[in-house]
C-alpha cells in the first residue's frame, strides 16, 4: 500500500523543509503534498525544493483548514492518506508509520492519532461534552479533535469535507456513520505550540457546528429530546421553560 | 617551527575562507538563475543552475587547493584528462543537452504542440533534459533525443487545433448517383466529432469504381483511425463495401 | 469536436458550458460530475450536453479509456487539487487540449510549471477592469494565449511620452494603435493626438512589454 502524507500549511517556511524530509524517511511514503493556505513566506518554494507536491488550496477563506484537507485528499493518489500538522517540533518518522500500521495491518480504516501533551481546552470543554451528548461511542476517543489521522483515500472521497475547525471531529462523525472501522493510536509525545486563549473562540464555535449540524441531520435533537434530557438535570431556574417545551 | 605552524593554520583559515565565500556566492548564483531562467521552465532552469554551482564551488575548491601550496598541476592535467574522456564518450549526452537549450531558449515548439520531425509526427508531451517525447498519431510514444532537433528541420503544425485531414474512399463496383448522397449522410454523421464542416473533395467515377476524397477538420489526430472504423461501419450497415486509404 | 468538461456543477462550469456550445454548436459535450443530484439539476440546464456521473477516481478511467478521440478536456472542478489532478492525467493520455478554469489565482504559476499550458484565471479581469476604470497609466488589456499578442492602454500625461509613442509606432511593423481622446474622440493617426489622450496598442508580445517597460521610466 502507498502512503500519501498531506501537510496543510500557512506561513512555516521554519518547518516545512524538516517536516517534508521527515515525512519521506517514513516506511510506504510515496509522495508528501503540501497545501498551502497562502503564504507570504518561501513555504511553497522551499516544499517544492523537497520533492513535495505543492498547491494553493482553492479557497483562502479563514480558517479553512477542511478545504486544504480536502485538496490534500483530491490531489493525491497514495492507497493511504496521512494528515499530519507541518509545526510539530518533534516529528519523526514514527508519527507517520505508527498511524499507518493499523491500516496497512487490515485492523483498521480509519485511525485518530492522540498523544501526550496537556488537555486542549476545545477538546475537554466543547468537543468531549458534545459528542457524550449526540454520540456517545465516540466518547471514548481521548482526542477527538486531533488532527493526526490516516485513512484509506477511497474513504475520504466518500465523505464532505467542513471547511474550517470543525473537519477532524466532522470527518470522526462521518466515518463513524458510515460503519468505518476507526481506532486511535498513541502516536507519543507531541511538541506543538498551544493556540492562544483568544484564538479558541472560532475554534470552539466551529467544532460546536459541525457537532450540531450532524446531530440535527441524524434526527437526534428534536425537542421531544430536549425535553427528556433537561429532566434528568439538577433543577435550574428556567422561568417559562419550566412547563417543558412546547 | 612555531613560525611554520602558524604559516600553515594562516594558509588553512585562507582556504577555508575561500571554500565558504564560494559556497555562498554558489548558492546565491544558483537561486538567482533559477529565478531568472524560470521562464523557461521550472526544471530547466534547475539543471542550469546547479551545473552553474558546481561550476562555481570547483573554481572556488581549486583556488584554495592552490592557496594551501598543493602542487594543483598534476591534479589539473588529471582532471582535463578525464573531462575530455567523458566528453568524448558522452558526446550525445552534451550534444542532447546542448539541443534542449536550444529548444527550451529558441522554442521551435513547447509542450502540447503537433510537431513534425523528420520521420516522427505527433504531439509533444514531454520536453526532457536528454530527450523528448511525442504522441504519434497511432498513439505510440517515441522519445526523440534532443540533438535530433538539430540534424532535421521541425515543422510545427499548431498554429491551429484543427489540422484538415484527407481520406479517399474506394467504393468497389458502385456508380457516382448512389454513392454521393451517401457519403453525405456519413459526414452528416460524423460532424459532432468534427471541428468545423466536412468536404467532399472530388467523386469521381472510374470503369469498375467510385473514388470520393474527403476532409475532415479534427483536433485529436488520434482520432483518425477511430473516424475511419465509423465509417467502414456505418458504409457496412448500408451494404456498401469500402476501402480508406 | 468531442469535448468533455470536468464538474459541471461550479459557478465557471456553467460559462464555460454555454461558451463551448456556442463555439462549437454541433460537437458532443461530455459533462462529468460526481453526484446525483448535481447530474440530474445539469441534464435539465444543459439539454444539448451528455451528462455522467463518476467517482473521483473513475474520472481518470474514463479519459484513459476515451483518450483517441477525445479532443477537449477542461477542468472546472471547485477544487484546484482536482482541476490539477485531471490536467496531469489528461496531459499523460495526450489529449490535445487542455484546459484549466483555477478558483485561486495563487495556483496559475503551480499550473503552469507542470506544463498546462492553458489556465483561465476568472479573477484577472478584476485587475484590468479597475485599471481601466480608475484610469490606471499603463494596463495590460489581454495577454492572447495562443499567439505572442499583447493589448495594452498608456495614458499620455507627457510630452515626452507622446514623442516617444510617435517614434516607436512610426518604426515598428508589428505594432498598431487607436488613440481616444477624453471626449471620446476615436482616430487611428498619431499626429491628432495630444496630451490627455489614451493610446491602445496591439502587437508583439516583445514590442509591447519593451515600451510599457520604457513608459515606466519616462
Amino acid at each position: 500500500m502507498d502512503v500519501s502524507v498531506i501537510f496543510p500549511s500557512k506561513n512555516r517556511e521554519c518547518y516545512i523543509k524538516r517536516a517534508v524530509k521527515t515525512a519521506f524517511k517514513a516506511k510506504h511514503v510515496t509522495e508528501v503534498i503540501v497545501v498551502d493556505g497562502g503564504s507570504r513566506d518561501r513555504t511553497i518554494e522551499l516544499a517544492k525544493r523537497m520533492g513535495a507536491k505543492v498547491i494553493v488550496q482553492s479557497d483562502l477563506t479563514y480558517p479553512g483548514k477542511g478545504i486544504a484537507m480536502r485538496d490534500g485528499a483530491y490531489l493525491s493518489r497514495g492507497d493511504v492518506l496521512v494528515y499530519l500538522d507541518v509545526d510539530i517540533r518533534n516529528l519523526t518518522p514514527d508519527f507517520v508509520e505508527k498511524l499507518t500500521e493499523p491500516i496497512i495491518n487490515g485492523e483498521a480504516e480509519f485511525v485518530k492519532g492522540c498523544f501526550e501533551r496537556a488537555a486542549g481546552r476545545v477538546t475537554e470543554l466543547v468537543a468531549k461534552p458534545l459528542l457524550r451528548m449526540f454520540y456517545p461511542k465516540l466518547a471514548r476517543f481521548k482526542q477527538p479533535l486531533s488532527g493526526e489521522i490516516a485513512g484509506l483515500r477511497k474513504l475520504f472521497y466518500k465523505v464532505n469535507f467542513e471547511r474550517g475547525w470543525g473537519v477532524d471531529v466532522g470527518l470522526l462523525i462521518d466515518f463513524y456513520k458510515l460503519g468505518v472501522r476507526i481506532v486511535e493510536r498513541d502516536i507519543g509525545y507531541k511538541d506543538h505550540d498551544m493556540k492562544p486563549l483568544y484564538a479558541l473562540t472560532d475554534m470552539a464555535y466551529e467544532v460546536a457546528t459541525a457537532i450540531l449540524k450532524r446531530a440535527v441531520k441524524d434526527h437526534i435533537i428534536d425537542a421531544q429530546w430536549a425535553e427528556r434530557y433537561l429532566k434528568d438535570v439538577k433543577k435550574l431556574d428556567f422561568g417559562e421553560f419550566e412547563e417543558g417545551f412546547a | 617551527m612555531s613560525q611554520l605552524i602558524g604559516d600553515i593554520a594562516l594558509r588553512i583559515i585562507i582556504a577555508g575562507s575561500i571554500i565558504i565565500v564560494t559556497y555562498f556566492i554558489s548558492n546565491y548564483t544558483r537561486l538567482s538563475l533559477e529565478r531568472i531562467l524560470s521562464k523557461f521552465g521550472a526544471s530547466f532552469a534547475k539543471r542550469i543552475a546547479e551545473i552553474s554551482r558546481c561550476f562555481i564551488l570547483l573554481i572556488g575548491v581549486v583556488v584554495a587547493i592552490s592557496v594551501l601550496s598543493l602542487d594543483v598541476t598534476a591534479i589539473s592535467i588529471i582532471a582535463i584528462i578525464i573531462s575530455l574522456l567523458v566528453l568524448i564518450s558522452a558526446r550525445d549526452i552534451v550534444l542532447n543537452l546542448a539541443s534542449e537549450l536550444y529548444i527550451v531558449m529558441r522554442r521551435p515548439f513547447r509542450e502540447n504542440d503537433q510537431i513534425k520531425v523528420g520521420d516522427v509526427e505527433g504531439m509533444v508531451r514531454s520536453i526532457r533534459a536528454l530527450d523528448t517525447e511525442i504522441v504519434t498519431y497511432d498513439g505510440e510514444v517515441v522519445i526523440v533525443p534532443n540533438s535530433y532537433f538539430l540534424k532535421y528541420p521541425v515543422i510545427n503544425k499548431s498554429q491551429s487545433i484543427v489540422r484538415n485531414i484527407e481520406l479517399k474512399l474506394i467504393f468497389p463496383g458502385r456508380k457516382f448517383e448512389e454513392i454521393k448522397p451517401v457519403v453525405q449522410e456519413i459526414l452528416s454523421e460524423l460532424k459532432p466529432e468534427l471541428f468545423g464542416e466536412p468536404e467532399i473533395l472530388s467523386i469521381n467515377e472510374m470503369e469498375d469504381k467510385v473514388e470520393a476524397f474527403i476532409s475532415l477538420p479534427i483536433v485529436n489526430v488520434r482520432k483518425l483511425k477511430w473516424l475511419a472504423a465509423k465509417i467502414t461501419k456505418s458504409l457496412l450497415s448500408r451494404g456498401i463495401e469500402v476501402e480508406i486509404e | 469536436m468531442r469535448t468533455v468538461l470536468i464538474g459541471g456543477g461550479s459557478h465557471s462550469a456553467y460559462f464555460a458550458i454555454n461558451a463551448v456550445r456556442e463555439i462549437d454548436p454541433y460537437g458532443r459535450l461530455v459533462v462529468i460530475e460526481f453526484t446525483s443530484e448535481k447530474v440530474d439539476v445539469l441534464s435539465r440546464m444543459f439539454p444539448f450536453a451528455e451528462l455522467i456521473r463518476l467517482d473521483i477516481d473513475e474520472v481518470d478511467s474514463y479519459v484513459r479509456s476515451n483518450s483517441s478521440i477525445i479532443d477537449v478536456v477542461i477542468t472546472a472542478t471547485e477544487s484546484d487539487a482536482l482541476n490539477l489532478r485531471y490536467c496531469k492525467m489528461s496531459k499523460e493520455n495526450a489529449i490535445p487540449i487542455i484546459i484549466s478554469i483555477i478558483n485561486n489565482p495563487l495556483n496559475a504559476k503551480i499550473f503552469a510549471d507542470e506544463g498546462i499550458t492553458y489556465v483561465i484565471n476568472p479573477y484577472d479581469f478584476i485587475h484590468r477592469e479597475l485599471a481601466e476604470i480608475l484610469e490606471a497609466d499603463v494596463n495590460i488589456l489581454y495577454r492572447f494565449h495562443k499567439t505572442d499578442i499583447l493589448l495594452a492602454s498608456i495614458k499620455i500625461s507627457k510630452d515626452a511620452l507622446l514623442h516617444y509613442l510617435r517614434k516607436e509606432i512610426g518604426k515598428s511593423h508589428d505594432l498598431s494603435a487607436i488613440f481616444v481622446s477624453k471626449t471620446g474622440e476615436v482616430t487611428n493617426s498619431i499626429d491628432k493626438v495630444g496630451l490627455g489622450w489614451k493610446a491602445y496598442l496591439i502587437g508583439t508580445r516583445l514590442t509591447v512589454e519593451q515600451i510599457l517597460k520604457n513608459v515606466r521610466w519616462l
